[in-house]
């Protein structure tokens, strides 16, 4: 059946390079949202928690016999991992429709949202680094012996300095696997989606040991994780492995998702 | 614009959705149906005209309009989009996707951030995209693009759709109902907009109304989608001429209407007007008129009503 006869019309511009513009644009924009989502609610999230670690630190020198580990240590090794990962739960999810109204294709959501993933958990990194320097000076100025005991098996301040990697690559999991979570369930219904939810929890199990911190690290026992140089070199490999897992599997159910019409 | 305006084909799609679940913005997952939106729809769209997308509620249209779009992606069947001689599946492919714009009603945008970070994101991503235009129409439909799309009136979100649809200018244009709660002058100030915009730059515009009377001086080609298959998809004219009208006494209505598919009869004392499928030889309308019988043209929309009323009446 036909709406009527057609006629010829020539292709203007070349069809390759319409197609790489198409894709840097869809993949900057999702990069662009991810960034700025991380940005707004860890700044939020750091700015509370270091109120509120600065407050314990001196409450317990106040009225008791002060801290010998750091807030951010006693949180297994760091906390915003969570953060993270709801974020990831949410945001890609939220973004797909106007993303793919606006023309852009989900191969484009995932590469922006994985390279918003990475760049949002350099910054949880930095800020976690920032935030460890000055948790440690706190604890000199107040007379107490500040140590960490998760973390790649690195001290002082080198150990802090490798911290900005390790939490950028543990954030950037986190938020990849909140995201293959939801497209999971997006993708696959409740049954499947719960099944799929256990596999896309392996790279959040993987850079936990890999980090030296987290739930995964807390089971396993510390003292059953390499330890030197082997233990960083194993960290990093470990945590980049875990960051493309987690990438894959958050690409695989997304890029197949359809956008039911709404009633 | 840099690329030719697209058309589409669509060869026996099948559209069937299983039990699903999604993620809504305030991040609670809600629970979708099975169900089969379109079944066997064969169709062609033109290049570079207006073509009105009829159907009643659930008839399969939004799916459709999803599939040119690659919103989803038919269970079966082919769907082909692009311009002439260069068209291809739209499914995740950036050449089609990028040169689509679909606006559902309200224009898909993040309900809890301001309307201008989502026309931000439109205007990023639209390689033709319009920024006069788009400041133009948001000053007249009056959007304050400062407000969340939550806070703003259903009318006002339909002219934030509006205004994405024109300010895009891809070169296929589909607006799904997007003058739901528009008010009239509004609407008209749209449709005269749309007219404006398609005469300076020519692309392919899909319009699917129930506003059938308002918008049909638009339609160029007519698709009507009826139970997820295609009832026609020809030009408006020759839509128009698939009917007529008979007006006059009873004996003499129902003489020249015998024979013939009546798709609707009203009855008013003596006085009988009857929607016939065809049109009348130049002899019989002649006759017909002889018999004091009134022949009139029938709006697209009577025939639309009439052709997707599942079942004629008898005389």
């Amino acid at each position: 059946m036909s709406a009527g006869t057609t006629h010829p019309v020539s292709v203007g511009a070349s069809r390759e390079a319409l197609v790489r513009a198409a894709d840097r644009r869809g993949a900057r924009q999702a990069a662009a949202v991810t960034v700025r989502v991380v940005s707004v609610i860890g700044g939020w999230y750091w700015v509370i928690f270091t109120v509120v670690a600065v407050s314990v630190i001196l409450g317990s020198v106040r009225f008791g016999s002060g801290l010998d580990q750091g807030v951010v240590d006693a949180q297994i090794g760091g906390s915003s991992r969570w953060f993270m990962m709801v974020l990831g739960t949410i945001v890609p999810a939220a973004y797909l429709r106007l993303h793919v109204a606006a023309g852009g294709t989900r191969r484009s959501l995932v590469t922006g949202t994985v390279r918003g993933g990475v760049v949002g958990g350099a910054l949880i990194g930095l800020v976690t680094a920032v935030y460890m320097v000055g948790e440690r000076a706190l604890f000199g100025a107040l007379d107490l012996t500040w140590s960490r005991e998760y973390g790649l098996p690195v001290d002082g301040y080198a150990g802090i300095a490798l911290s900005i990697v390790t939490e950028a690559l543990v954030a950037a999991t986190y938020y990849l696997v909140g995201a293959a979570i939801s497209a999971g369930y997006y993708r696959l219904g409740m049954v499947r989606g719960t099944v799929y939810a256990l596999a896309a929890l392996v790279p959040a199990a993987l850079v936990d040991l890999a980090s030296h911190t987290g739930v995964t690290a807390l089971i396993a026992g510390l003292d059953n994780l390499p330890a030197g140089g082997t233990g960083v070199l194993l960290g990093l490999v470990g945590g980049a492995i875990a960051v493309g897992l987690a990438a894959w599997l958050f690409s695989v159910p997304l890029r197949s998702v359809p956008l039911r019409p709404t009633p | 614009m840099t690329t030719a305006p697209f058309g589409a084909r669509l060869d026996d799609v099948v559209v069937h959705f299983g039990t699903s679940y999604r993620m809504q913005q305030n991040g609670i997952p809600i629970r979708d149906d099975a169900s089969t939106a379109l079944d066997g729809a064969t169709l062609t769209i033109r290049p570079g005209v207006i073509t009105g997308v009829l159907g009643r509620n659930g008839a399969g249209k939004t799916t459709m309009l999803s599939l040119l779009a690659a919103f989803t992606r038919p269970t079966s069947g082919t769907v082909v989009v692009g311009p002439e001689g260069a068209q291809e599946d739209p499914w995740e492919n950036p050449w089609i996707t990028s040169g689509t714009q679909l606006v559902r009603e309200s224009g898909d945008l993040m309900a809890e951030e301001k309307v201008a970070t989502s026309l931000k994101y439109y205007a990023d991503m639209r390689p033709e995209w319009s920024a006069d235009t788009a400041e133009r129409l948001l000053d007249l439909f009056e959007v304050d693009v400062r407000k969340n799309p939550s806070a703003l009136s259903r009318g006002k979100r339909s002219a934030v759709g509006a205004t994405l649809g024109l300010a895009a200018r891809a070169p296929l244009t589909i607006f799904d109902e997007v003058y739901l709660g528009m008010d009239a002058p509004t609407r008209y100030a749209f449709y005269d907009e749309l007219l404006a915009d398609y005469a300076e730059h020519p692309r392919t515009i899909l319009l699917s109304s129930h506003l059938v009377e308002e918008v049909e001086r638009l339609f160029e080609d007519v698709v009507v989608i009826d139970r997820g298959r295609v009832l026609l998809a020809e030009s408006a004219d020759e839509m128009r001429a698939r009917g007529f009208s008979l007006t006059g006494t009873k004996d003499a209505v129902e003489r020249i209407a015998r024979g013939r598919r009546v798709l609707h009869r009203q009855q008013l004392g003596t006085t009988v007007q009857v929607t016939l499928e065809g049109a009348l030889e130049a002899d019989e309308l002649t006759a017909a008129r002889g018999a004091g019988v009134e022949v009139g043209a029938v709006p697209v929309q009577d025939l639309f009503v009439r052709l997707t009323g599942h079942g004629s009446v008898q005389p």
